[in-house]
């Protein structure tokens, strides 16, 4: 599918905007804590917009519509129970500690509430994670324009990598977050005129789901056990592998997100920035599932439309998106849809890369390598960060080209280091008693759990490396119990060592800890400046679209 | 002289007001197509436009 000028000319005008943004930006960037965290001066709507923007990247966007095509309306859980609620959690209880310890990163909270071989291995791993998925996202999207619009792998890595490496340069993290709340607009406008289409075309939502089957149309129905549902999970594995492990362990650890709550300019903004991001994440499956439900009905329907299918005759989940913006975007608005998909990936590039260099420079080299020297020697290293993360994202994208398997491993070990880390800080926040030895060898105990489960077990002939003790039925259900027994491991470890070593004295874990900071007192502010009334709401409302949709 | 360019409300809304009209013009054109009895090339542009204006009002350009 070829596009016309105009779709050409509205992909020009995008490219000089986000362009623009960085230059108009750049004029206020004075230092490393202008260039690396906002001067600490985001708008609480823009913080909010950029939180979820952040995570709006390449794997959600064309990787729900695929997941929505493949398991229907179950994929919400994704938002409704492995989102929302970790979300407010983040906001009315752990961004007191995040903002009001000072810290500029999440690693630095670690150092200041554990120790610094605690920080070391959490700031190692989420570099090298960081630019895993920088450069995976910059390899997904080239493969994108590739496939559906016959554009060079080459120009097309060097263009998208070379527009985020000058706007994130020029201006920074407020350049980065601007531009995600640019595309996160964009997202929306240019991807919901499918929904409309395809519901007109299919006679409305109701009729849709006839033609789907019903297991597709429910969340909750056929979630008891694994056996009943196509995402082969049971309700304990969804709600506390998912909904309590994973959602928690990445909302409100992940330094990618966080950061984008850490920079506003007062503690109420840091708090109710995740809260307020909750509001639209609930509504964004609309944009994002929907159309891979209208997809699959349109297919099963016997319409024009018809999911593509791989050269092995497979259905292509991943093209489901791309393939219903070519079918049914007419000129003009096909450009603001490739313009949308386009977005989406730089937005993710973007947002690892700004995380990687405030990591960086911070966390490694003015923890480990220089610990004294002036800003300017740290604001010339955060610059040259980013030239480093976008070298090392392009290298990674030619990587996924030519060892795919190596990709997977590396996803794979990643995921084992992340799983066990939201232990690590729900103790380390609500329980002072906890160490920094605890905390270290719970999270080397966790990953080991994570990576012998998957030794021992196999879903979809994956996993079993070791041997073969069981069986899952998906490889999703292995992904949550391997995160549920990582998660154990970590808590478990830390607890034990933790009573058996020193912890820290109480003035030092003042303002890190629950039982050591002083409550704030909210009770005269209007409710929408109350984050625990705000989140209450937020999560009635999620309760509510759970109950309908059930 | 562009320090009205720093307010992102700005921003966004000079963008979506040009796509806006941009996805207009082309509804005028010999490109415009109606997909499945749904001008929706007219809509996006109408919604686009109106969205850029409001997010332009609300910023501090019109203001000053």
């Amino acid at each position: 599918m070829g596009m016309s000028w105009v779709d050409y000319l509205i992909v020009g005008i995008y490219f000089c905007f986000v362009l623009g943004i960085g230059w108009v930006v750049k004029k206020s960037v004075k230092n490393s804590g202008d260039f690396l965290m906002s001067g600490r001066s985001i708008p609480l709507w823009i913080s909010s917009l950029a939180f979820i923007s952040a995570n709006l990247g390449a794997q959600e966007v064309i990787g729900m519509a695929a997941s929505g095509a493949k398991y229907g309306l179950m994929t919400a859980h994704f938002y409704w129970l492995g989102a929302i609620p970790a979300m407010v959690f983040l906001g009315v209880f752990m961004m007191p500690f995040y903002y009001g310890s000072r810290a500029r990163s999440v690693p630095e909270y670690l150092s200041l509430r554990f120790d610094e071989k605690t920080r070391a291995v959490n700031a190692f791993s989420f570099a090298a994670m960081t630019i895993f998925s920088s450069g995976v996202s910059l390899y997904a999207l080239a493969l994108l324009l590739q496939t559906i619009l016959g554009w060079q792998f080459e120009s097309s890595i060097l263009l998208s990598a070379g527009i985020v490496f000058i706007y994130t340069f020029l201006g920074g993290l407020t350049s980065a977050i601007y531009n995600e709340v640019l595309q996160f607009f964009l997202i929306v406008l240019g991807i919901s005129p499918i929904v409309y289409i395809g519901l007109h075309v299919l006679g409305g939502y109701e009729r849709m789901t006839t033609r789907l089957p019903e297991v597709m149309s429910h969340t909750w129905k056929f979630a008891d056990v694994a056996a009943n549902n196509p995402m082969g999970v049971g309700s304990f594995e969804l709600i506390f592998g998912l909904g309590v492990v994973l959602s928690f362990g990445y909302w409100c650890t992940d330094f990618l997100v966080v950061q984008r709550a850490m920079v506003t300019k007062d503690m109420s903004a840091a708090q109710r920035t995740p809260i307020i991001a909750a509001i639209p994440k609930l509504l964004l499956p609309l944009v994002v599932i929907l159309p891979g439900m209208i997809a699959m009905a349109l297919t099963k329907d016997g319409s024009t439309f018809q999911l593509p299918l791989k050269a092995d005759g497979r259905v292509d989940f991943d093209m489901t998106l791309p393939s219903l913006l070519t079918h049914f975007f007419p000129p003009g608005l096909l450009g603001v849809g490739v313009t949308a998909l386009m977005a989406s990936f730089m937005s993710g590039m973007a947002g690892n890369v700004t995380a990687f260099n405030t990591v960086w420079t911070f966390d490694i080299y003015q923890a480990y390598i220089k610990k004294d020297a002036t800003d300017a020697h740290y604001f010339n290293v955060a610059r040259w960060a980013t030239v480093v993360g976008i070298l090392l994202s392009v290298a990674t994208a030619y990587l996924a080209r030519s060892f795919n398997n190596i990709m997977d491993l590396l996803q794979l070990i990643f995921g084992f280091v992340n799983a066990p880390l939201f232990a690590t800080f729900l103790l380390g926040m609500f329980w002072k008693r906890a160490t920094g030895h605890g905390a270290f060898w719970g999270l080397l105990s966790g990953t080991t759990a994570a990576a012998l489960t998957h030794g021992l077990t196999v879903a979809e002939g994956k996993g079993g490396w070791i041997a073969t003790v069981h069986e899952y039925p998906s490889a999703m259900g292995q992904a949550f119990n391997i995160a549920i027994i990582a998660w154990l491991t970590c808590l478990i470890v830390t607890v034990a060592i933790s009573l058996f070593t020193a912890p820290k004295t109480d003035d030092q874990m003042r303002g890190l800890v629950y039982s050591l900071t002083p409550k704030q007192e909210t009770g005269h502010l209007p409710f929408w400046k109350r984050p625990m009334v705000l989140g209450g709401g937020v999560l009635f409302l999620t309760l509510v679209i759970n109950y309908i949709f059930s | 002289m562009l320090n009205w360019l720093i307010d992102l409300r700005n921003v966004i809304g000079l963008f979506f007001i040009i796509v806006g009209i941009i996805l207009l013009a082309v509804v005028f054109s010999p490109m415009h197509q109606v997909v499945q009895d749904l001008d929706i090339q007219l809509w996006s542009g109408i919604i686009a436009t109106l969205f850029g204006s409001a997010m332009l009002a609300s910023g501090s350009f019109v203001k000053s």
